[in-house]
């Protein structure tokens, strides 16, 4: 059974039943989209099993073989733990659009589309059949945000409020347009790159054959920087990352979990998986910046996020700060550092997953997302501050969650690398996030209840809880047991990273 | 392998109390059952931690694997149960006891939920140390060691709706937290030093081998980790605050976890302090300078708890000194003891506190006559950590100033401690329960029942006797020094007994005086929380307003530039819009002035 390939077009078939569904046949669409969101996840496991086991999926088909491009698609450790990841976001972030009203059934068709496009980048063998994948996932996210973004917002402040008004910056289609138009910059970069890779490689995309071969060596060095930004604006590489607080601020509370939890990790994964694997002494050479910006991401991400009010921003720019822990791993090309940097990607992906469905919920019981307003909501709310404050504690990297896990091996990586000093920044900014996430929690839920502004507030309920649970468990989980994770992770690192530690010594 | 199972126990039922009294909401939310389930579990884990202790089992060493690395194994979890940790479990397993039993009382008249709540945190509080103090290696130790900081911010932030709990809350996980970035760093170091997280295996390497040039870095970042947990002077600032908690956590926090945690990590890695002579006596100077700082803040509080928070943090200043000093037993053993009359203490103030309603002693006054039992033991308390012989502190308090005989200003500052504790906490003795009542709760106390006193008696048995009984045994409590009473015990009884004879004088209950010993501007200068300002000049000023510079140039200079693209490219784009006239006239024209260049160019051009 072509199990990757169920796992990759589930989501797509549904898409296509649904645009056949009646309009208004609101739990049908729902039932559906969890029904394809849950076909996906099954597969993933499926997969991870067959990984675990020695025997990893793989599937190949021709398609133009004139110009070497295949449809082949193959999942080691690192593809089914990030299939995994997009599953459990998918099948959560399906719940936690339970409410959305207008246009329901186009809305989840664009979900589910986007996520047949994230499933696919992540098992793709082949760089041009990854190009079309990617460009599916980011794609859908113009529609998602121009139609379905929220327009309330905290308004502009200071003395530019003018000129931010006039270009309507923080506006969903301002949001939107940005978003698409810098990760379109991106991808532009990443075919560029891409091209010369499969021409240089004697004209075939498969990455297996490029990976046994070694690319020449100027091409290397201008292919990789290539590959970094256009990947790494995906993944919010300074100062490649403005797109991201605009754009997850205004999308709905699933599209934010899904773009912050998984569309941020294709870059990661493309940088790392394809730039770093396939360009091993670019990587080599260019290893120096990319720790360099990957550390000036930790700490600017975290401090930037310290000086928002608005909610949302704050998540975002927590996200930047994050993923610059991911590339920090990438960077110092050592085991732990690669291991880490993999389950960060997990580890972030659920953290925030979680964190934008709570601010989701909180938004649409007090209709604002402006944090000094908000005020003693545990009273009302205990569940949503039980669970705020689970993802803050793996987002600052207590021990017993997730973030610990990745945040530490990073840590351990950059260390053991030819730059000891990265720790510092890193190490500042896991402390950074400790002060500007636990404050936002004192400052939503502690303190005396405001019942005079928000006078009907209510806790989680129903369907809600279901995203909330699953991803506040995983987090737990993967804290506790890391090597459930970290097992088919290592496995592929050590498979990976020799080839580039090998480029290092020639 | 039983007696593994055993140990294994002493963390896991707490954990497993926690995790029924957290998920399961029937029970979560009934205060009742969860103090039962929670109080059950606490109950059998000290009496597994008790039965290993005591069996002679030890040493039982067992490591699982628990992050995996290239195949093998980067972190492992396991028990370590030695001489050194088998105490440490049945005296938190004491006093973590006592004090969910005495919460019951203290407690009862708290919304339903919420104490269900409470012995959640409570049980997870346990597991914590419980697994900090049977930690094997320096990752476990971590790990347990943020875990703990992590249950003293959710209790100390019980109150969560006063804006002060949350506040208290917040500074005492992020003060922990800033020494905890030292202790992280000084992990990978270790890592990449040693390659293993294992104490003994540490231990192994730096006695055999050569050390790394920048050796003393090791012990000196786990210091910040020590120092920010158990109080040191400049990271002590959290403590006083964290009284905002309600009191019987104040005991948990103060005797037998959070700061005992600080103190415990340096008697277990006191072989790296001893290969770094210069750590080591930054060690003995900071501790002692603490001891004697907050001794002096300790004789300037009106708040009864805040009085004992402030002796809590002298304490921990002399454990530190002793270990800083070389005499890991000392501190460990005064550990031991101060967690009896230091839990007494806090349950006595609760005690009254619960009576009177107030922390202020100059509200209270003459509550011997009503609780007489409250002030018995208080008493008992107090003398213990005023080091009168036979009581507990004694023994330890000796023990601690031999050790810092040889190093005169580290005595000095140990004896001047002595003294000021004893008066400071005989005045808090004297003004809340001598003299005349001063407000109209102090005039009708009423006496605790007895959840609440019966804790209190197995305490105040342990003030009385801790010392005495475990001194002639050191080696039950893995130490190997001896007891014996010398010039510099003397000296410091004496001055024990003048300090509580000044008290007795400038507060007794004749003198009816509410008077501070230190003149006025004294005062104010120790009150203004000098430390603590700075703290809030480092983050306003700096962190703060980097945080809003860094904001802003985000949102107007690096965004400002992706908008001026944009906007430049729809400029040019309507700009060039101009030349697609329409008319087809225009269009021959550039044709025809495009063939002419056309034709130069083919000319002349090549």
């Amino acid at each position: 059974m072509p199990v990757l390939s169920i796992v990759v077009f589930a989501p797509l078939v549904a898409a296509v039943v649904l645009m056949l569904l009646p309009r208004g046949s609101r739990v049908a669409i729902r039932l559906i989209s969890i029904a394809a969101a849950s076909i996906s996840l099954v597969g993933s496991l499926v997969a991870t099993s067959h990984f675990l086991g020695g025997t990893p999926l793989r599937e190949s088909l021709p398609l133009v073989p004139a110009l070497g491009i295949n449809y082949a698609l193959a999942a080691d450790g690192w593809s089914v733990v990030l299939l995994v990841l997009t599953g459990v976001i998918l099948f959560a972030g399906c719940f936690a659009s339970w409410t959305v009203k207008n246009r329901d059934r186009e809305f989840y068709v664009l979900l589910l589309v986007l996520s047949t496009g994230v499933f696919g980048v992540f098992v793709s063998l082949d760089l041009f059949v990854l190009f079309l994948f990617y460009e599916i996932a980011v794609l859908p996210m113009y529609l998602l945000i121009g139609i379905w973004g929220s327009t309330k917002r905290v308004p502009p402040r200071g003395p530019f409020a003018a000129v931010l008004r006039h270009f309507d910056v923080g506006g969903r289609e301002y949001a939107a347009m940005k978003l698409t138009l810098m990760l379109l910059g991106g991808s532009a970069l990443i075919l560029i790159a891409f091209l010369a890779m499969a021409r240089a490689g004697g004209g075939t995309f498969n990455m297996e054959s490029l990976a046994s071969q070694i690319l020449p060596r100027h091409l290397q060095m201008w292919a990789f920087p290539m590959l970094w930004i256009g990947f790494g604006s995906l993944a919010g590489v300074w100062p490649f990352h403005t797109w991201s607080p605009d754009g997850h601020a205004s999308a709905p509370t699933a599209v934010s979990m899904l773009h912050a939890g998984v569309l941020m990790k294709l870059g990661a994964y493309g940088v790392i998986r394809i730039g770093m694997v396939l360009l091993p002494e670019g990587a080599a050479a260019w290893a120096p910046w990319v720790g360099a910006v990957a550390a000036l991401n930790i700490v600017y991400g975290a401090l930037s996020a310290m000086s928002q009010t608005d909610l949302k921003y704050i998540v975002a720019y927590s996200s930047v700060s994050h993923m610059g822990v991911v590339l920090l791993g990438a960077a110092t090309l050592s085991v732990n550092g690669w291991n880490g940097a993999v389950f960060q990607m997990f580890a972030h992906g659920i953290m925030t997953g979680l964190f934008f469905a709570l601010v989701g919920l909180v938004y649409e019981k007090t209709h604002t997302r402006d944090v000094p307003s908000m005020g003693g909501f545990a009273r009302f709310m205990p569940g949503i501050a039980v669970c705020f404050t689970l993802a803050s504690l793996s987002s600052l990297g207590l021990p017993g969650t997730a973030g610990f896990v990745s945040e530490f091996l990073v840590f351990l990586g950059a260390f053991e690398s030819h730059h000891a000093a990265w720790m510092v920044p890193a190490v500042i900014g896991a402390f950074l996030t400790s002060i500007y996430v636990l404050r936002a929690a004192r400052a939503i839920f502690w303190g005396p209840p405001k019942t005079e502004q928000f006078p009907h507030l209510d806790d989680a309920r129903g369907p809600e809880w279901v995203s909330l649970l699953l991803l506040g468990g995983a987090i737990v989980l993967l804290g506790v047991w890391p090597a459930l994770v970290l097992d088919p992770i290592d496995r592929t690192t050590t498979q990976l990273l020799p080839r580039v530690t090998s480029a290092i010594e020639r | 392998m039983s007696f593994l199972l055993l140990a294994l126990a002493v963390p896991l039922l707490p954990a497993a109390a926690a995790v029924v009294t957290g998920l399961v909401r029937g029970i979560g939310k009934n205060g009742a059952l969860s103090a039962a389930v929670s109080i059950t579990a606490a109950c059998l884990s000290l009496g597994a931690s008790l039965w290993v202790w005591l069996s002679g089992a030890l040493p039982i060493r067992h490591v699982w694997s628990w992050i995996p690395m290239s195949g093998r194994t980067l972190g492992e979890l396991g028990v370590r149960l030695d001489g050194t940790s088998a105490p440490m479990l049945v005296v938190v397993g004491i006093v973590a006891l006592c004090v969910q039993i005495y919460s019951v009382g203290y407690l009862a008249g708290e919304p339903s939920a919420h104490r269900g709540r409470y012995y959640t945190w409570q049980s997870l509080f346990l597991f914590s140390m419980q697994g900090f103090v049977l930690s094997p290696n320096l990752l476990q130790l971590f790990v347990f060691y943020e875990l703990i900081g992590l249950c003293s911010y959710l209790l100390i932030g019980y109150y969560h709706e006063r804006p002060s709990a949350g506040r208290a809350a917040l500074k005492a996980f992020l003060v922990t937290k800033l020494g905890d970035v030292g202790f992280l760093i000084g992990l990978v170091i270790a890592w990449a030093w040693f390659g293993t997280f294992d104490l003994d295996a540490i231990a192994v390497a730096v006695h055999a081998g050569p050390l790394h040039a920048d050796f003393w870095l090791l012990p000196a970042l786990l210091f910040c980790g020590v120092a920010s947990k158990s109080a040191q002077v400049p990271l002590h600032v959290w403590l006083p605050d964290a009284m905002e908690g309600p009191t019987p956590v104040s005991a948990l926090l103060h005797a037998a976890t959070m700061v005992a945690a600080g103190v415990f990590l340096l008697v277990r890695t006191s072989f790296l302090f001893e290969l770094a002579p210069n750590v080591s006596a930054v060690v003995m100077y900071v501790g002692a300078g603490t001891s004697l700082f907050a001794a002096v803040l300790g004789m300037t509080q009106y708040d009864i708890k805040r009085v004992l928070a402030y002796s809590t943090c002298s304490q921990l200043g002399l454990m530190v000194a002793a270990i800083g000093a070389g005499s890991v037993a000392a501190g460990y053993f005064h550990l031991v003891t101060h967690a009896f009359f230091k839990a007494l203490l806090f349950l006595a103030a609760g005690s009254v506190i619960h009576a009177v309603h107030t922390n202020d002693v100059r509200q209270m006054g003459g509550l011997a006559r009503g609780m007489r039992a409250t002030a018995w033991l208080f008493a008992i308390g107090l003398l213990a950590l005023a080091g009168v012989p036979p009581l507990a502190g004694f023994w330890s308090k000796e023990l601690v100033l031999t050790a810092l005989s040889e190093h005169p200003v580290a005595l000095a500052l140990g004896l001047a401690t002595t003294l000021l504790t004893a008066y400071y906490m005989a005045r808090a003795f004297l003004l809340a329960f001598t003299g005349a009542p001063r407000s109209e709760a102090a005039r009708h106390p009423h006496e605790s029942g007895w959840s609440m006193l019966g804790p209190m008696l197995v305490l105040g048995a342990g003030a009385l006797v801790a010392g005495f009984a475990l001194t002639p045994f050191t080696k039950l409590i893995g130490l190997e020094e001896h007891f014996h009473f010398g010039p510099v015990g003397a000296v410091a009884v004496g001055l024990g007994l003048a300090g509580l004879v000044c008290a007795w004088f400038l507060h007794g209950p004749r003198r009816e005086g509410v008077a501070d010993a230190l003149p006025a501007p004294a005062l104010a200068l120790v009150r203004s929380g000098a430390i603590d300002n700075l703290y809030v000049i480092a983050w306003r000023s700096v962190l703060l307003s980097l945080a809003r510079a860094v904001g802003w140039i985000d949102r107007y200079v690096i965004d400002g530039v992706i908008n001026v693209i944009g906007y430049a490219a729809l400029q040019i784009g309507s700009a060039l819009r101009r030349l697609q006239t329409g008319f087809a006239q225009d269009y021959v024209v550039a044709l025809f002035l495009g063939f002419l260049a056309l034709a130069a160019w083919s000319l002349w051009g090549s």
